[in-house]
């Protein structure tokens, strides 16, 4: 089995990259936020599958942007994901994450190898496959964490905190503030009775 | 100015919209109890000399206790409030002072001016229309709103005739006061403190006594619930989006009806997508959770134009300064600016230098 990158040595390689990380995450959740708030007016709503693949697609449109010529960091599109290579030494990838900081939704081969740190074409045999996870507060309408995490085939090894949200979460606004259709005209009585008098 | 003119029932009301005893005021003003509550009662004509003192302790020009409008009760068929158990009698009596007030005051800025909305508000009988829920149904159509969610509701009041108007009542525990009085629109004085979602079903619960109302019942609480439940979440709409009633769900029906998630959860119970055990269990999890206290997700608060509109068009057209307009509505110029023009407050600030 490969050696696996320490949490320190992961800091020590990630620290010029979190906050673009963190960005990518946070305004990809944004991002969803406003496209939900827009269905909900329409009367739609989406089921939690959906609206994680709309996550990920936002998140990863937003990293292969951000990291694109970047020094040091190679963006791979391999088996159906987007990986962020970091100095050819950490591999990661996006995800939501359950509150124990489990992935969730169906498990597929790709992501038992990917967890399981098992080699996988195209990326560095050496590399450490990382996901970079957000996990939702009881409501699923909030990020509660923002987190690095490395797992093995027997579970999840260390966690790194993105913690830019956790500790100061505040209650956030839901649904634009909508505009009444039409206000009712306000206008001067004075005035029209002046125009009236002056037979205007 | 004439001792005659001097309106004791003004004198009771300024002080008691400053939650003020008569002892009190007799202590600032330099006279005793029995002194102010003889001229409370009319039993003693203020002397001329008393006058100005007694504005400058209660914080208004002398005109204020010259003026003759009406004052209204709680209990009386053009006043009713939304508020919790708890609040204190003389908090409560404070408010409906405070409400008088800006009643009247909100009639001498209505003085002169022209609203263009039609007005569509018109008593209802519940016992002709079968249920507060039938009215809710009858007043959406009657002002034409779409099926769904009311998406603007202080927008659809001041359109079909009514005001409403923001104001910090000092408390929390109570949300709204709406007086319907003769020559004046609908008016819903709403505490500007709560959330936007709180706003709404307190409008709405509002609504339900203006149309419901003209002559008090015991059960009519309970009735402008049940026409806010239906107004905001008609049943034929809003019973197959609740079911399953879930967090995530919750919260995603929180933002498209824009009412809260406990008001959403009673609304499952009710129509009984939910049983009243399930309800129960539900109010839990949201209070373990902190959800009772404040709930997550906030709605942003809907802001009234009417009467924004109207003071604009005192200052613009009729050429009124604050000051001015300060003193037609019996205030001054930092009360006024207070409740009618807070966004200038923010517009004064000392500048030192550095």
């Amino acid at each position: 089995m490969k050696h696996l990158t320490t949490k320190s040595e992961a800091e020590g390689l990630l620290l010029p990259h979190v906050e673009t990380v963190q960005r990518c995450l946070r305004e990809g959740w944004e991002e969803w936020l406003r496209l939900r708030d827009r269905e909900l007016e329409r009367g739609n709503m989406y089921s939690p599958r959906a609206r994680a693949n709309i996550v990920y697609d936002l998140v990863a449109e937003r990293a292969r942007a951000a990291f694109d010529g970047v020094e040091g960091v190679a963006v791979l599109r391999k088996h159906g994901f987007l990986v962020l290579l970091f100095g050819g030494r950490i591999a990661m990838r996006f995800k939501k994450l359950r509150p124990d900081l489990k992935s969730t939704g169906i498990r597929t081969n790709q992501q038992r190898l990917f967890a399981e740190q098992e080699e996988m074409p195209g990326i560095p045999a050496t590399a450490t496959f990382l996901i970079a996870g957000y996990v939702l507060d009881p409501t699923q309408a909030q990020i509660d964490r923002l987190v690095v995490t490395c797992s093995d085939g027997l579970g999840i090894c260390w966690v790194l905190d993105l913690d830019f949200a956790r500790g100061r979460r505040e209650v956030v606004s839901i649904g634009s503030a909508i505009e009444a259709p039409a206000p009712p005209e306000v206008r001067s009585a004075r005035k029209k009775a002046r125009a009236q008098k002056e037979g205007r | 100015m004439s001792e005659r003119r001097f309106n004791p029932r003004m004198l009771t009301l300024r002080r008691e919209a400053l939650g003020m005893t008569q002892t009190e005021l007799a202590e600032r003003w330099g006279v005793t109890q029995a002194f102010v509550s003889r001229v409370e009662a009319d039993l003693l004509a203020l002397p001329a000399d008393k006058l100005d003192p007694l504005a400058e302790q209660l914080g208004v020009p002398a005109a204020f206790f010259l003026e003759t409008a009406e004052i209204h009760g709680y209990g009386s068929p053009c006043f009713y409030h939304r508020k919790r158990k708890s609040i204190p009698v003389p908090k409560l009596r404070s408010i409906q002072a405070r409400v008088n007030i800006l009643r009247i005051q909100t009639a001498k800025l209505l003085a002169g001016i022209e609203i263009g909305s039609p007005q569509r508000f018109a008593p209802m009988d519940i016992e002709e229309h079968g249920s507060p829920e039938k009215v809710a149904r009858l007043v959406r159509a009657s002002w034409g709103l779409p099926m769904g969610p009311v998406q603007n509701l202080v927008g659809a009041i001041e359109s079909n005739g009514g005001i409403v108007v923001m104001t910090d009542f000092g408390t929390t525990q109570l949300d709204a006061v709406s007086q319907w009085t003769a020559g004046l629109p609908p008016l819903l004085f709403a505490n500007s403190t709560q959330p936007g979602d709180r706003l709404r079903w307190t409008l709405a619960h509002e609504l339900g006594h203006l149309f419901m109302h003209a002559v008090p019942s015991g059960n009519q609480e309970t009735e402008a619930d049940q026409f806010a439940s239906e107004f905001l979440m008609p049943a034929r709409e809003i019973a197959l989006e609740l079911d399953p009633v879930t967090l995530p769900r919750l919260v995603e029906l929180k933002a498209r009806w824009r009412v809260s998630m406990a008001a959403l959860i009673v609304r499952a119970r009710d129509l009984k997508v939910i049983t009243p055990t399930k309800c129960t269990s539900w109010f839990k999890r949201i209070s373990q959770l902190g959800y009772r206290r404040i709930e997550p997700h906030r709605i942003a608060p809907e802001a009234p134009t009417v009467l924004r509109d109207v003071l604009n068009i005192h200052q613009t057209e009729h050429g009124y300064t604050t000051e001015e307009l300060a003193r037609l509505t019996l205030t001054l110029e930092p009360e006024f600016v207070e409740q009618f023009l807070p966004e200038a407050r923010g517009g004064l600030r000392v500048v030192r230098p550095s």
